[in-house]
């Protein structure tokens, strides 16, 4: 799981304070360097201006002597103060030179000094004092050091970076309080979500309370919800009509074999049973057998050893398949369009058969059924309309579902169990294609359609056995 | 004709080989795939019957076993009705399969098939009693009296009278018939049987073309009128 969205934003709101404290403490800094640097300069200039003017009136040794005197009085005791005369009579000289590293430059004749083994600089201002009399012309250098501004600096560099320090800690944990009550919401949400059960299918999350950005994801949320209840429903309901449908073979099976074993029975009598017993086990193995072809279908599974045929001469190889059952119920057909496609043609030819029993069972005697390939864009739909009473939207939605029966076709439910047209919708599905139902001036429409280039299951067959087996690829034992 | 049957299934076993024995089988059976493979390798059969699920060694496993010392026709019996265990069973050297449920009658149809190495020379001319099928003139007469059939019905007569004896399921006589491979509820084969036997046994009192409630058809001689539902 990655790291909760409180502690990120926290994190990232430290980040940023820590950033601007920083540019802010950076900016105070640099400008109190510079108004202490400033000051410094002037107090230091005034300074050797007197000394300028002190060294000035001194043209001859004697008074020499009182300027020497002038200037050690202005030097005090602690040192801070620094003036050295330099000059090419040594008489007209004072004070030591200061050494040192030249460590910056502060102003037109400033120069900031490290002496060796000190931690901080000295600033000096150099005076050119003209000659006057028997003295040729000096340099003043008046030196102040820096013990208390950079000190003073140090220390509030310190206490800014400290001041940054705690205030970045200070903003994180806040962010995080704050950043706890901003989620409350989404907590709320996946507390609401976390109660979400199956016993109660028809809960859903309150979407109206929440705050916009969340709004959309409860909706669409509810949205996955509701269908997955759909499909939940309908998966109920399914394994409802499974069970019920194999509830009647099973109790025939179990009655038929009881009552057979209480007496003594003739050899005739037991076949019977076996017989009979025979054909509701056929019943349970059809009824299986396509259960899981649909099941198939519903993992998404594709159709496979497609070839490229004609639609309308799939549609005719059933029509002479189911020849003698159409002659029976005295229907005709007639075919109209063709188109090509790639298909499992064995898996059509169960489709288009499904279709046609349909149609057979809901048909009056004597009437034409129509059979239709028509190529639309990228797909192409087979139908089979007969005509017949108009059909009603509710059946009209739920005819392609399993086990859905008109009423009147659950009294021969014997041969018809009801997953003939879910049958087709699977085989559509798997050639990418969808299922369709029309009903109109007294004509029903029923049919399917396949992608041309059969969806994107396309594709050689996967083993040379399927091949010669011509037939591996479809179901054997289901039936329609 | 020996077979193995590799199943660990007690039920399937005991129907298998009471069934397989009385159709004229010599049946071995192996309850696990180890010993299955083992016997498979050891001794000579004709044919193998595979189930996939099988404790210490699945089919496949016994399947690549045999495949690597031995060329025995195998038919796999696959529970799920996946493509990828057909595929799987069919790559690595099955010959056929069946999916469960099965039909015992389909069993034998697939065994058969799969021994038949070359089907003997099959005549042309085929009687069953006073029943006469000519498969090249495509004409059938009964008691000397041509039959008028269709060409499909000709058809169901000629695929029932090679099987003579034989009972043929409809999902079997869908395929050979029709050519359509998958099982129908469209009454194809009841209507066909229908208008056939109407044709052939109607006139005559000695019925040729039994039902076998549950199983299919077959077209043979009985003795005492045999039984047509």
């Amino acid at each position: 799981m990655k790291r909760s969205i409180s502690l990120r934003l926290s994190a990232m709101f430290a980040a940023v304070s820590l950033i601007v404290f920083t540019l802010t403490g950076a900016g105070l800094f640099f400008l109190m360097q510079r108004q202490l640097f400033n000051e410094l300069r002037e107090s230091l200039d005034t300074r050797a201006r007197i000394a300028s003017l002190i060294v000035a009136h001194a043209p001859d040794v004697q008074k020499w002597a009182f300027v020497q005197e002038k200037l050690r009085d202005l030097s005090p005791a602690d040192s801070r103060m620094h003036y050295y005369v330099e000059g090419p009579d040594p008489r007209f000289r004072f004070g030591t030179p200061i050494v040192g590293k030249i460590t910056g430059n502060v102003g037109p004749n400033h120069l900031l000094v490290r002496p060796p083994g000190s931690s901080y600089d000295i600033i000096t201002s150099t005076f050119i004092v003209p000659a006057s009399g028997d003295r040729p012309q000096v340099t003043l250098v008046v030196g102040s050091d820096c013990v208390r501004t950079e000190g003073m600096l140090r220390s509030f560099g310190i206490a800014l970076g400290v001041l940054i320090a705690l205030s970045t800690i200070a903003v994180a944990l806040l962010s995080r309080a704050v950043t706890r009550f901003g989620l409350a919401p989404l907590t709320r949400l996946s507390r609401e979500a976390a109660q979400l059960s199956p016993s109660n299918r028809r809960q859903r999350l309150h979407s109206d309370a929440l705050p916009e950005e969340l709004h959309e994801l409860a909706t669409s949320f509810n949205g996955a919800l509701e269908r997955l209840d759909k499909a939940y429903e309908r998966l109920e309901s399914f394994n409802a009509d499974v069970a019920h449908e194999l509830r009647t073979p099973v109790s025939i099976l179990i009655g038929q074999t009881q009552v057979a074993l209480t007496r003594d029975r003739s050899v005739e009598q037991l076949q019977q049973t076996l017989q009979s017993n025979l054909e509701e086990f056929e019943r349970l193995r059809v009824i299986v057998n396509d259960m899981l072809f649909l099941s198939r279908s519903d993992r998404g599974e594709r159709a496979t050893d497609l070839a490229e045929v004609s639609l309308r001469a799939e549609l005719e190889r059933m029509l002479d398949f189911l020849e003698m059952p159409l002659e029976e119920a005295q229907l005709r057909v007639e075919v109209q369009g063709d188109a090509r496609a790639w298909v499992n043609t064995s898996l059509i030819g169960r489709a288009v058969s499904n279709l046609f029993v349909n149609a057979i069972q809901h048909s009056q005697p004597g009437t034409t059924l129509c059979a239709t390939v028509a190529p639309q864009d990228g797909h192409v739909e087979i139908a089979v309309s007969n005509p017949g009473e108009p059909l009603d939207p509710v059946v009209r939605e739920h005819i392609f579902d399993r086990f859905y029966r008109i009423q009147e076709a659950r009294s021969n439910s014997h041969e018809n169990h009801g997953l003939g047209l879910s049958i087709v919708k699977a085989v559509a599905e798997m050639h990418g294609g969808t299922v369709f139902v029309r009903s109109a001036d007294g004509v029903n429409t029923f049919g399917f359609s396949v992608a041309v280039d059969g969806g994107d299951a396309r594709e050689a067959p996967v083993a040379a056995g399927i091949a010669r087996q011509g037939r591996a690829g479809l179901p054997l034992h289901v039936s329609p | 004709m020996k077979v193995l049957v590799i199943e660990d299934e007690r039920k399937v076993v005991d129907y298998l080989r009471s069934g397989l024995t009385e159709q004229g089988w010599v049946v071995d059976v192996a309850m696990d795939g180890e010993e299955g493979a083992w016997m498979a390798t050891e001794y000579d059969f004709d044919v193998i019957v595979l189930d996939v699920m099988l404790p210490k060694l699945d089919g496949f496993g016994v399947l690549r076993a045999v495949r690597a010392k031995k060329d025995t026709p195998v038919i796999m019996l696959t529970a799920r009705d996946r493509v990828d265990d057909r595929v799987h069973g069919l790559r690595d050297g099955a010959d056929d399969y069946l999916t469960k449920p099965f039909s015992f009658l389909e069993l034998i149809e697939r065994l058969r098939a799969l021994t038949r190495r070359a089907r003997a020379q099959e005549s042309t001319l085929i009687s069953v009693g006073d029943l006469q099928v000519d498969l090249i003139s495509r004409r059938a007469t009964r008691d000397g009296v041509r039959l008028d059939l269709t060409a499909k019905e000709f058809q169901l007569l000629s695929v029932l009278a090679r099987r003579r004896g034989e009972i043929l399921s409809k999902t079997l006589i869908t395929e050979l018939v029709w050519d359509v491979n998958f099982e129908s509820n469209a009454n194809v084969v009841e209507t066909a049987i229908k208008r056939l036997r109407a044709k052939l046994d109607g006139p005559h009192a000695a019925k040729l073309l039994h039902t076998i409630r549950g199983m299919g058809y077959v077209l043979e001689v009985r003795e005492e009128g045999g039984q047509t539902s």
